[in-house]
């Protein structure tokens, strides 16, 4: 039988903005979004992936969707990785430096809940333990569409299609 | 013979694997005399702790026997010492280092910091791999204490690069020094990506192994996965169906073929020829969807386990990659002669970022960076494993050592790649594709090696196994950690500030596989 | 009236040197003689402007003879209008250098031997006085002899560096050789003319030989141009001008340098008469190499005040390049040309001698709160000295031609004037003016590179060492001349009309014709054309104002039109747009301040800015056929590999024709020297048979 470990409430001192604020953040960036990635700790399976949404397949240019080189013209970070030990403090530097409102996004199992690492002497296991995030997205790696559909889902610009409730109530054995 | 008959104790582990034990004392007079002998190569070294007690573990390949001699200096103490090798063999720098730093055998006499791969902020005196805690168990922070860099002569600009560098690439922290044009001077600092691979695994049953291993490079998953798979099956003394022998080569070219389209497209990109860069894109991604559709993942994940594979091929399959495979074959062709008209790409490669053969030999490159630099190993040929010893193919070797040799003798791989598949696809021999888990037993405390010449160069892992039959100790030595090592031998001197990405891209190196 | 007033300005001023110099001289405290420089310093200053404005305004003076017991005749000062324009830039410099050296001279370290220093200065300016205002050439090198020896001794003796000694010695050397040059020219004439005064030195250059009159150009040119800078005799500048005390620096490159031009303007265009083409092309591009060579080396090299000395050579060259132009257009007897171009050169001499000043000012500043002048020590300046930033900023602005400071105009008008070169008549005269126009516009921009970088790495960004951290703000006397200064860097960029008619006055009696109409034209005036509306509007703006208009250089003369008052209102306008639309575009909510990005590193360091040596590398590289620089490099690829070792990387870039022409010209030298040796033996006797000799060849050259 699978099971769903579900995560911990983020850290109480990280607060996340209330929904009207999460909608005029969406609507702000919902046509032009800039994306910093910040690799803490992955295979690079992940940044493969990501590597490919710019590709001729995907392109997510046309969708208004851009990476950036500073975290200064971010609107969203993206991060990958497990969230090793030396990554924290640069991690947190990066979403220091962007400017407010600012997303986060956690890509792949490792920044969701560590995958295979978990909480370990020298991975924290998981994004939301230092950064508020805003959206999960799972699969190891998750493919380009995954991406795509996670990315949208950020913007309000496509529907959730799991929800926390159905997994605990099969976590529960419910289903 | 050679140093076997030399060596008076050596036993045979496993077909092909000696092992031969020594004291920190008689050390280094081995080590030299078997770096006498071009055909024997370093390979890795590293810090094993069994039940109390360490042992320095030293590992190298003897191309002439087709086979891998293990030194294992067993040490006693608080702080065991013995001397630094890397006057008698250079390639040793950074492992001393590691050992020092995670099993608490210090070289003597090193000539750099021993602090490499830990975080800063990592207490001393705690070693990983030298007992005493498990990886769940946490470890408070100290005050970071990073690596003291001896400052830059006057005039000179200190261009921090990274950790969080410009693009979708993964971390690492380069430290640029440049008079304004011309790079005079880099320091390389890795690992900020280590997430104690080898540590996790240590308490896995067989089961989980194999997902362990494929994350330690997700682009080399297979091969990763492949020679730990080989690493049990030698310790549990069996042997993959053949037909798997084959898939496992098939999907091992399959693998490297989207490395290199996606190697060849990271060069594009740093040369700022876009159009280069989308045409390998749209190949690298067409394989991953062949990936996707013969095993389930685009990136082979799942694929291995010991004993075989977890599924097999069907005809239409086999239909469906040969249709693929003249698509690319195609494509490739005409993609790489309008590379090579491409002046503005191929002006950025040539005598950029050259690594001098004999230092590629001395420090211990492998993989393509070694080829290209007139390292004739190949570990496929050298060293074959899966069905590689009966499949025809050439190993391409360049010497000029530059971005440009290494950038062609890819080029030249993928070629290779082609025929290797092509083969495997007319003679796929037929039979089960994987031993049943029951007959892929190992026996307790027994240990054994498994190689790959992954994408970016030779893969190493071995494997040591407890009471339990669960991993003991897991030992990997990636083809980038050993190339990262030689890196910086590519950069000072003939390059300016704008060629670095060329270089950095044209290594084509893994910060995952190298930091694990 | 005036005249009167000049008269009386111009000898209290000489008055005020003798009796500074011997009040120094006697008073014995520190704490009294600073104030008595000061004092004095500024006052002859205020005189001297007052003067050169009254000379300026009216006639020239009357003729004072002083009786001298020399065979050459009286000695006679008789100042005249180009004089007078010259006691106006002394004057200008010396008044904020006077105030400044208040707190320079006052604050530690102190000067040692500060008496020697406070006397010898007053007897050098009354020197620089006499330069100018002489009408004798017995006077004129009496004087500048006086001032060359005691240029070198106040450089030379705040140290006991062997270095700077050298430096001194160097500059006093090349001042020597220039001296024979002007004796021999002031010989040729005066042979020819009967006498020492300035008429008979014209009446006896009409009566030379082309050739000697060729020979007299060339050794004048030579001679004063050893004093100014020119290439290639420039190499003592930049070693001597860094040496010297900062306020001593600014008068040596403001002033003595200056002396130089006034001697090339005092002979070729006032004595010699008119000659032929090949004069003004030859200064011309002695002045254009000059210029190019000049702001090359300010850009690479990292003393802030060797910077300055380089760009002095720069500006000396751009001069020459006006003067050049000039002596081309007379030749070709085109007297509005060549006084148009004549106005534009004498208002560079006048901007550089400000902002030079203020330039060197400033360094001297950085040097005393920081302790050094190496840009890659400083950094960070600009918080911890905002007031020396500021004007050092106005100053390398101004330099750098940026308006609305007064180096844009100067050198906007010269650039503007040489490409009227149609009107030459000889094709190949045209293309010379025309490189030298090309000329000047590279020097302009490389110029604009060598003072971003000075004030880029000196004074922006992070403090690059401890010295640098612990900058305190200079004193409010060193405050107030800098600001001084910049105040008139920026009224002489604004209201050059103000000026233009001024100096006009000055090239008027050289060429007989006045350009005042041409190059400000006349209100409500002239022809109606497209810019009469613009030059309607300035004369109904500034309708109260004194002054023709503000609209520069709007005449058919010239093809464009330039006004440098407008610029400022533009200047401004463009401002407030610009903060009018930063605020209609701000994002609303609150601002966050955080540390410099450097890739997620914990610190950014000041050592991964750009140092100045990095700055300037691209131009080392593309002109490396001139710099000739050598690099040390050991790369150490173990560095790296271990991590830990350092490198070795050093460049060095050799002075312009140091290798080429120095290095072979003193081993000449000194080989000569050590064969002169012998006939030096220290036995009186045999000096005596010398003396006997020397009579002996004499009476027979007499006799023949
Ligand atoms: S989620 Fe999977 S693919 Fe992504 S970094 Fe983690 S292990 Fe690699």
């Amino acid at each position: 039988m699978v099971t769903f470990e579900l995560l911990d409430e983020p850290d109480s001192s990280i607060t996340e903005p209330s929904t009207a604020l999460r909608r005029q953040i969406q609507h702000l960036f919902g046509r032009s979004l800039h994306i910093r990635h910040v690799d803490a700790g992955s295979c690079n399976g992940c940044e493969s992936e990501i590597k490919l949404l710019t590709s001729p397949y995907y392109d997510i240019h046309r969708l208004g969707i851009f990476f950036t080189t500073t975290p200064r013209h971010a609107d969203l970070l993206l991060v990958t990785g497990a969230i090793t030990r030396a990554m924290v403090d640069p991690l947190q530097r990066t979403y220091a430096a962007m400017p407010e409102p600012r997303l986060v996004v956690a890509t792949g199992a490792c920044a969701c809940d560590g995958g295979i690492f978990g909480r370990s002497c020298l991975t924290l296991g998981r994004l939301s333990a230092i950064l508020p995030v805003d959206t999960y997205i799972p699969g190891c790696p998750p493919t380009p569409l995954a991406l795509i559909h996670g990315l949208l889902l950020t913007l309000g610009r496509a529907e959730q299609r799991l929800h926390r409730q159905i997994l605990a109530h099969h976590a529960d054995g419910k289903a | 013979m050679s140093i076997l008959d030399w060596a008076r104790q050596v036993r045979l582990l496993h077909p092909n694997e000696w092992e031969v034990v020594l004291t920190p004392a008689n050390l280094t007079t081995t080590v030299e005399a078997l770096c006498a002998n071009p055909r024997n190569h370093f390979t890795d070294m590293f810090g094993v702790e069994m039940g109390g007690e360490r042992q320095l573990r030293l590992l190298f390949a003897l191309d002439s026997e087709h086979g891998w001699l293990h030194l294992v200096v067993p040490v006693t103490g608080d702080s065991p010492h013995y001397t630094s090798l890397v006057e008698v063999c250079p390639a040793t720098l950074w492992y001393e280092r590691e050992v020092a730093e995670e099993c608490g055998i210090i070289p003597s006499g090193h000539p750099g910091p021993l602090h490499l791969r830990l975080p800063d902020d990592w207490p001393e005196g705690v070693y990983p791999h030298g007992g005493g805690f498990s990886w769940q168990d946490k470890i408070p922070a100290v005050a970071p204490h990073p690596v003291e860099l001896a400052s830059a002569p006057d005039g000179i600009v200190d261009y921090p690069l990274g950790p969080v560098r410009s693009g979708v690439v993964e971390s690492g922290h380069y430290l640029l020094r440049t008079a304004g044009e011309e790079l005079v001077d880099m320091r390389l600092q890795l690992f900020y990506k280590h997430r104690g691979i080898e540590k996790r695994a240590e308490g896995c049953s067989l089961l989980h192994l194999p997902l362990i291993a494929e994350r330690i490079s997700g682009t080399s998953a297979f091969a990763h996965s492949l020679a730990l798979c080989e690493a049990v099956e030698r310790a549990a003394g069996i042997e993959a169906p053949p037909r798997a022998r084959y898939l496992r080569t098939l999907f091992a070219e399959l693998e490297r073929l989207y490395n290199h389209h996606g190697y060849q497209a990271d060069l594009c990109q740093a040369t700022g020829l876009v159009v280069g860069q989308a045409q390998f894109d749209v190949l690298k991604e067409r394989l991953l969807r062949l990936n996707a559709r013969l095993a389930g993942h685009r990136y082979l994940f799942g694929l291995n386990v010991p004993g075989g594979l977890s599924r097999d091929l069907t005809d239409t399959e086999r239909q469906v990659i040969d249709e693929e495979l003249r698509f690319q074959r195609r494509t490739f062709t005409v993609l790489e002669e309008l590379l090579f008209r491409s002046n503005s790409h191929i002006d950025r490669l040539e005598r950029t970022g050259t690594l001098p053969p004999e230092l590629a030999l001395a420090w211990g490159a492998v993989g393509p960076v070694g080829r290209a630099a007139g390292v004739d190993r190949d570990l496929r040929r050298d060293h074959p494993y899966a069905a590689y010893a009966e499949l025809d193919f050439a190993v391409p070797l360049e010497t000029d050592g530059d971005a440009l040799a290494r950038a062609r003798l890819r080029l030249e791989e993928v070629r290779q790649s082609f025929r290797l598949i092509d083969q495997i696809l007319g003679s796929l021999p037929s039979s089960a594709v994987r031993v049943p888990p029951e007959a892929c037993m190992v026996r307790p405390g027994v240990s054994a090696l498994g190689w790959v010449e992954s994408p970016r160069g030779e893969g190493v892992h071995w494997l040591s196994f407890g009471e339990q039959r669960q991993a003991r100790r897991y030992r990997v030595r990636t083809g980038s950690f050993a190339n990262w090592q030689t890196f910086p031998a590519a950069v000072p001197g003939h390059n300016i500030l704008t060629d670095f990405p060329v270089i950095e891209q044209s290594f084509g190196l893994s910060f995952a596989g190298a930091d694990r | 009236m005036s005249v009167a007033v000049a008269a009386v300005a111009l000898w209290t001023a000489l008055g005020l040197c003798a009796a500074g110099a011997l009040l120094c001289l006697l008073v014995p405290r520190r704490r009294l003689s600073i104030p008595v420089f000061v004092i004095t310093t500024m006052a002859v200053g205020v005189l001297l402007i007052v003067s050169g404005a009254a000379l300026l305004a009216g006639t020239p003076l009357p003729e004072f003879g002083i009786a001298s017991p020399l065979p050459f005749g009286p000695l006679i000062v008789q100042p005249d209008r180009l004089g007078g324009f010259f006691l106006v830039i002394i004057g200008l410099v010396t008044a904020p250098i006077g105030l400044y050296s208040w707190d320079y001279l006052g604050g530690a370290p102190a000067f040692r031997y500060l008496r020697a220093f406070t006397v010898l200065w007053f007897v050098l300016l009354a020197a620089l006085i006499l330069i100018v205002t002489a009408a004798d050439a017995v006077l004129l090198l009496m004087a500048w002899e006086v001032m060359a020896y005691l240029s070198y001794l106040l450089v030379t003796f705040e140290h006991d560096d062997a270095e700077i000694a050298h430096a001194a010695f160097l500059m006093l050397a090349v001042s020597e050789i220039g001296t024979f040059g002007i004796v021999a020219a002031f010989l040729l004439l005066a042979q020819a003319g009967g006498g020492f005064d300035f008429a008979d030195l014209r009446a006896g250059a009409a009566q030379l030989s082309p050739g000697a009159r060729d020979l007299v150009f060339v050794l004048a040119l030579g001679g004063f141009g050893a004093k100014a800078g020119i290439l290639p005799l420039q190499l003592w500048l930049p070693e001597a001008h860094p040496a010297a005390p900062s306020n001593l620096s600014a008068l040596l490159s403001a002033v003595i340098i200056k002396l130089g031009i006034y001697g090339i303007i005092r002979v070729t265009f006032d004595l010699l008469g008119v000659g032929p083409g090949w004069w003004g092309l030859l200064l011309l591009l002695v002045g254009a190499i000059t210029a190019v060579v000049g702001i090359l080396f300010a850009t690479v090299e990292c003393d802030l005040k060797r910077i300055l000395a380089y760009s002095s050579i720069e500006n000396i060259g751009l001069i020459c390049v006006g003067l050049g132009a000039a002596l081309a257009f007379r030749s070709a007897a085109l007297p509005t040309y060549a006084a148009i171009v004549m106005i534009a050169a004498l208002y560079h001499v006048l901007n550089h001698a400000t902002y030079k000043t203020l330039l060197f000012l400033g360094a001297g500043a950085v040097h005393r709160s920081t302790g050094t002048r190496d840009l890659g020590q400083l950094g960070g300046l600009v918080r911890l000295m905002p007031w020396t930033t500021l004007c050092f900023l106005v100053g390398a602005l101004a330099i750098a031609a940026v308006p609305p400071f007064n180096g844009y105009v100067s050198e906007w008008m010269l650039l503007e004037s040489l490409l009227r070169t149609s009107a030459l008549p000889a094709v190949s005269a045209r293309m010379v003016v025309v490189a030298g126009a090309a000329a000047i516009a590279l020097t302009a921009g490389i110029a604009v590179t060598a003072f971003v970088r000075a004030v880029g790495t000196g004074f922006l960004g992070l403090p690059r060492t401890r010295a640098a951290a612990h900058a305190t703000e200079v004193g409010h006397s060193m405050r107030a001349a800098m600001a001084f200064l910049a105040v008139a860097c920026f009224l002489l960029g604004t209201l050059p009309t103000f000026i233009l008619p001024v100096l006009n006055q000055v090239t008027t009696p050289l060429f007989g014709i006045s350009v005042a109409n041409a190059i400000v034209p006349p209100l409500f005036s002239g022809k109606a054309g497209a810019y009469q509306a613009l030059v309607g509007l300035g004369g109904t703006l500034f309708r109260g104002l004194p002054v023709n208009g503000l609209v520069l250089i709007a005449s058919p003369k010239f093809n464009t039109i330039t006004a440098p008052s407008y610029l400022v209102l533009a200047e401004l306008l463009l401002l407030a747009l610009l903060l009018l639309v930063l605020r209609a575009i701000r994002p609303q909510g609150r601002r966050r301040r955080g540390p410099v990005w450097a890739g997620g590193i914990p610190t950014f360091r000041a050592n991964m800015q750009y140092t100045p040596q990095a700055y300037a590398n691209p131009i080392r590289l593309i002109f490396q056929g001139i710099f000739r620089s050598r690099v040390q490099y050991e790369p150490r690829e173990l560095a790296a590999h271990y991590q830990v070792g350092r490198i070795v990387y050093q460049q060095t870039v050799p002075p312009p024709l140091e290798p080429e022409l120095y290095r072979p010209l003193l081993g000449a030298v000194s080989w000569l020297v050590g064969r002169a040796r012998v006939i030096q033996s220290g036995n009186v006797n045999q000096y005596i048979a010398y003396i006997f000799l020397l009579v002996l060849a004499i009476l027979i050259i007499r006799a023949l």
